[in-house]
């Protein structure tokens, strides 16, 4: 089958403050398998979520088989044989297989719901893809490889002709993984298109027939996978050659101060220890799912711990609380900065204050006058935009957000920072200043330790790499030996 | 054998109602008696019919504390209008205004999106007030025929009503189990995103239940009559109190998309056996309130608490 | 040109969204001086101002439920409890003290219970009012149970009976305390380093948990202050009207729950403090005076009241996001 079967159109959609798709052109050939590569914030999700009938474009439009259509909603994109598979798959963990399969068309008008004809049809669909489970099974006692088998299994049943998968190996096993790619070479078989958004540009070689390259929500370019090299792919996805995209500093590394002794968080698979040094920017990598997060939240103690020890400066934390880890001298910027890094509906200076409020007390009571000097201090000295100190944070760019979350820690004047995702979301003027700003505080002795998804990002700044999988460290890389291909294949 | 203990684990209210009904049988000599049975089948009736219609608005992850001030409106207006209209009409307009009911409060939750509770508490003082106001506070009471030949139905010690409330459980059930709009309440309940996600009309479900429970209340409350005879602004002060334990020990759960008709079912047996079994032991009528208090205090703590203990806050 | 009349215009609805409350109260002071000729008297605003302590010390302390993220429907039931146990404890020891100090204690005992219950749950204000319906149950069976479901009459101490009958210098006692009450809770609120951690915790727990502040331990604060301030509103009631009645806290948690909100204070947390109180406890009051003036039906009043609330809930919502 050949043709251009599916085809969008200088689409293009804003969001307040962030232009996520710039007049974005692409199609794709029946059968095709096609990577879709690019940064966070790249626009990938967005697209997709255009496609599926989640957002409506502002402008632009859609072709199937030539004509245009218009998908306003995500039932019109399934019965146009659109289905896709998100990351935080989009199942109810309550009910069957064969009811999520089927949850929504159980049965026509109000006739009663014919149960054994509903889960002989799940069982086919499911013997289809070569995943032979009872259909009966509750879809929330499967591992996330089964579930994404039943994502399929419902695409299918939906007679789809194009289907999105939006990082659908962040979660898998080695063996899971062949299972997918096996499953998807069948789909190719049988003329289903597919989409394949993914971080891992060695899979892509194994799996794909063609990538296009998403950056600053425009395409960059598109082309057969082996008409290019990961090195080129990396470059187009970055925008400049990666050595030039960061700040210079001097490496100076000094003593130890933070020290994890065997940390496992309650439910974790493993244990973790690692040590950190003065002057030392350490990053963490590792695929999403892979439990960096939730070691710093354990670290942080936010989450329960089932075992383990962290010292500061050779001294045990008292408990493990965010108000040990913060009296000693530990920041947490988190990877969700509205919910969990930001009081949302406070003001700018509210929130830089919070998490040091010993600095704003008067003779007797809070000082207004110490809270607005503070406040106004470092929204200069991080240019944080904004027409007053007592403008809500919710109506701040994603940037300037950020730059409150990094104040309110620098009001705390701690030695250790940990940053999740620091420049996640936001632009490329704003990140580059982050970056500064984390040279800065290593340059003045103090510790970061950074997690990040993008690998340009990690080889720029780290010093030093932890690479995770499944909740336990499965290397460090230190010094010239650093390389992107180094850490994927670690992160597998 | 593993089979043997799943099938214990998943029967296990009915299996727990059928032993305090049996060893209170054995160990109480007034248990057992008819009036005693009588009472209990009949306080099942009632109050497991208005328990039914509450499933509902759980199964969907909402909550409407507001049965009770429905019931006793529908009541007071079932009996003022019973002399005038006759039994069927009145029947039917009580019925009717507790759909109504059920539009209003469902329409702050569902249209204007306001937490339920605060809907619920804010309306059943309304709607309480309205019952207050038309009876001028004064009970309404009437031993009409057909409400005394209902009440002398009985197979053995079992009033009829009681099998109105069997077969309103299996009609719920049907529709809970067997229908589109049964199912798609499990999946709006589950996971709220991914009914939005399947185009599922998800406001007017979310509406549709709130009417659901005021019919349901309404006949409740219709169904009392036929034991008390006489209706007032005050009726069913105790109804959440006793309704909520029955529904959520039955095992649905208070975040919605688990649990049922026929779990509803069991939890009301098992609830009132334990009501009358309480009231066997002399407890003084206050007593058994703080007993009753408790045993809801002790069901939500505990269903909160195991669905959050893995959170440090 | 038109740009600036419309900025002006939205300055106005801007200003005019986030003071409904003043406006209505205005509104209200209005229309009650219309209905009735002495309203601006002196004698007829210290009767306000008697009449609407008692709502306005529980508005207090169900506003601090509000703040830490909770709700609080259980201090009808402690007012009741509290009320009970002060008159019954006076006339069987023959000390009023006694009966005030057993009264305060199980006020702070319920509301600590109260927040315990909402520590165990990690409860947001789903949690708090189912928890709270049941423990008022718990409570209210509680007090009907010390008093056998009657009424109890005592209170026979000048100085007791002064609390809530008394002036000092024309100003009502009752009314004085229900000020320095307030006074005190905003300054530390609004003043303290605890205050502000306060209100973190119930903004939002997962950021101010983050920056080491205890949000549970915030919780048991905010209820326990709350079950006492019931338990000081109890005193004040019975000191007025000389006996205690199990079902005196009846809609008592409803009323508070409106003037706090009508007032201001949020459903969200952390947003909302005294000031908001004062307003709408003189909103709540005025409503009644002059519901009560036009002779309206105690009943009907309810529902009218319940309006208002939901009307307050609604604009709450709309100034949220």
């Amino acid at each position: 089958m050949s043709g251009m079967f599916f085809e969008v159109r200088d689409i293009s959609k804003s969001f307040p403050g962030v232009k996520a798709l710039d007049s974005v052109s692409m199609s794709i050939n029946r059968g095709e398998v096609r990577a879709l590569v690019g940064e966070n914030g790249a626009g990938k999700s967005t697209l997709m979520k255009v496609l599926n009938g989640n957002y409506k474009a502002d402008s632009g439009a859609l072709f199937i088989d030539g004509c245009e259509v218009c998908i306003t909603d995500p039932t019109v994109a399934a019965h146009m044989g659109i289905s896709i598979i998100f990351q935080e798959l989009n199942l109810v963990n309550g009910l069957s297989i064969a009811e999520n399969i089927f949850a929504g068309r159980l049965s026509e008008g109000g006739r009663p719901i014919r149960w054994r004809e509903i889960r002989k049809k799940a069982k086919e669909y499911l013997d289809r893809i070569g995943f032979s489970i009872d259909p009966k099974i509750e879809v929330g006692k499967l591992s996330v490889a089964g579930k994404q088998m039943v994502e399929i299994a419902k695409a299918l049943s939906y007679n789809a002709q194009l289907i999105l998968m939006d990082e659908p190996s962040a979660s898998l096993t080695q063996n899971e993984l062949e299972k997918l790619f096996a499953i998807i070479r069948d789909l190719k078989q049988k003329g289903i298109a597919v989409i394949y958004i993914s971080h891992r540009l060695e899979e892509i070689f194994s799996i794909c027939d063609s990538v296009t390259v998403m950056r600053d929500g425009k395409i960059i370019g598109t082309s057969f996978v082996q008409d290019v090299t990961k090195d080129r792919l990396v470059e187009m996805m970055v925008g400049r050659e990666i050595n030039q995209a960061f700040p210079q500093r001097e490496h100076h590394i000094q003593e130890e101060v933070l020290r994890v002794e065997d940390l496992m968080r309650k439910g974790g698979k493993a244990k973790i220890s690692f040590n950190l040094h003065r002057g030392e920017v350490l990053g963490i990598a590792g695929l999403v799912g892979a439990g960096r997060t939730e070691a710093m939240r354990a670290l942080y103690g936010v989450d329960y711990i089932s075992g383990g020890t962290v010292f500061v400066n050779g001294k045990k934390l008292s408990s493990s609380s965010p108000h040990a880890a913060k009296e000693a001298k530990i920041a947490f910027l988190t990877e969700d900065r509205k919910d969990e890094g930001l009081t949302i509906d406070f003001s700018i200076k509210s929130n830089i204050v919070m998490a040091n409020l010993k600095k704003i007390v008067g003779r007797l009571f809070l000082s207004n006058a110490k809270e607005n000097a503070i406040a106004d201090k470092y929204i200069q000295a991080i240019k944080i935009k904004t027409p007053s100190r007592t403008q809500k944070v919710l109506n701040l760019s994603g940037g300037n957000q950020q730059k409150v979350v990094v104040a309110k820690w620098f009001n705390t004047d701690s030695d250790i920072i940990i940053m999740d995702e620091p420049t996640r979301g936001i632009d490329v003027g704003a990140k580059f200043e982050i970056y500064e700003i984390i040279n800065d505080l290593v340059s003045h002795g103090k510790a970061v330790i950074m997690i990040s998804s993008e690998l340009p990002e990690i080889l720029g700044m780290s010093d030093r790499v932890l690479v995770m999988k499944s909740d336990a460290i499965v290397a460090e890389l230190t010094g010239e030996r650093i390389s992107a291909v180094d850490i994927m294949n670690y992160a597998f | 054998m593993i089979k043997t203990r799943k099938f214990i684990s998943d029967s296990r209210i009915p299996l727990l109602a059928l032993a305090i009904f049996v060893s209170m049988s054995l160990t109480n000599e007034y248990f057992f008696k008819p009036v005693n049975m009588t009472g209990l089948f009949e306080s099942i009736s009632a109050y497991g019919i208005v328990a039914i219609g509450f499933t509902f608005v759980l199964l969907c992850g909402q909550l409407d504390i507001s049965m009770g001030s429905v019931m006793a409106l529908t009541a007071c207006v079932f009996m003022m209008l019973l002399p005038i209209v006759g039994f069927v009409p009145a029947m039917l307009i009580a019925l009717m205004l507790g759909c109504v009911c059920g539009v209003i409060t469902g329409f702050f939750v569902a249209t204007f999106r306001l937490p339920p509770f605060i809907v619920s508490m804010t309306m059943q003082l309304a709607y309480r007030g309205i019952a207050l106001t038309i009876t001028s506070s004064t009970p309404v009471s009437n031993m009409h025929p057909t409400l005394l030949a209902i009440s002398e139905v009985m197979i053995g010690p079992v009033p009829i009503t009681f099998f109105l409330f069997i077969m309103v459980a299996l009609i719920a059930h049907y529709v809970l189990t067997q229908t589109q709009y049964g199912r798609n309440l499990y999946v709006i309940g589950g996971n709220i995103n991914v009914a939005d996600n399947l185009g599922l009309h998800v406001k007017g479900h979310l509406w549709s239940v709130f009417v659901v429970q005021g019919f349901f209340a309404a006949l409740g409350g219709i169904v009392m009559m036929t034991r008390m005879f006489s209706a007032s602004g005050n009726l069913a002060l105790d109804g959440p109190l006793n309704i909520i334990p029955m529904v959520i020990v039955g095992g649905t759960a208070f975040s919605g998309g688990k649990g049922g008709a026929i779990k509803t079912l069991w939890g009301v047996i098992l609830m009132n056996i334990i009501y009358n079994a309480m009231s066997m032991f002399s407890l003084q009528a206050n007593m058994q309130e703080m007993v009753k208090g408790l045993i809801l205090l002790i069901i939500i703590v505990a269903d909160k608490y195991m669905e959050n203990r893995f959170q440090k806050v | 040109m038109s740009d600036v009349n419309e900025s002006k215009w939205n300055k106005i609805g801007g200003w005019t969204r986030d003071n409904t409350n003043l406006l209505l109260l205005i509104a209200l002071i209005i229309a009650g001086a219309l209905l009735s000729e002495n309203f601006f008297s002196w004698t007829n605003l210290m009767n306000l101002m008697r009449r609407i302590s008692v709502n306005g010390v529980m508005a207090i302390g169900f506003t601090m439920t509000l703040l830490v993220g909770g709700f609080d429907l259980s201090i009808g039931a402690t007012l009741s409890m509290c009320a009970v146990l002060c008159v019954g404890v006076e006339k069987s020891s023959g000390s009023a003290a006694l009966g005030m100090a057993v009264a305060l204690s199980a006020g702070l005992a319920m509301g600590a219970f109260n927040g315990v219950l909402m520590m165990v749950t990690r409860g947001g204000s789903g949690e708090a009012f189912l928890i709270t319906l049941a423990t008022g149950m718990v409570g209210t069976a509680i007090a009907l149970t010390y008093c056998s479901g009657l009424d109890i009459y005592g209170v026979n101490a000048d100085w007791y009976k002064a609390i809530g009958q008394g002036n000092v210098a024309t100003f009502p006692i009752a009314a004085i305390i229900w000020i320095i009450l307030m006074v005190i809770m905003q300054v530390i609120i609004k003043k303290t380093q605890f205050g502000r951690r306060l209100l973190l915790s119930g903004a939002n727990k997962k950021s101010a948990f983050l920056v080491g502040i205890d949000v549970n331990a915030m919780k048991l604060v905010g209820f326990t202050i709350a079950g006492l301030m019931a338990a000081v509103a109890a005193i004040i009631m019975t000191s007025r009207t000389t006996a205690a009645s199990p079902y005196s806290g009846n809609g008592a948690d409803f009323d508070a729950a409106i003037a706090s909100i009508v007032g201001g204070n949020s459903l969200v947390g952390g947003k909302g403090g005294m000031v908001q109180v004062l307003i709408g406890v003189m909103i709540y009051g005025l409503i009644t005076n002059i519901l009560n003036l036009t002779g309206v039906d105690s009943v009907v009043q309810y529902i009218v009241k319940g309006a208002v609330l939901l009307l307050a809930i609604c604009l709450d919502k709309l100034n949220r996001r």
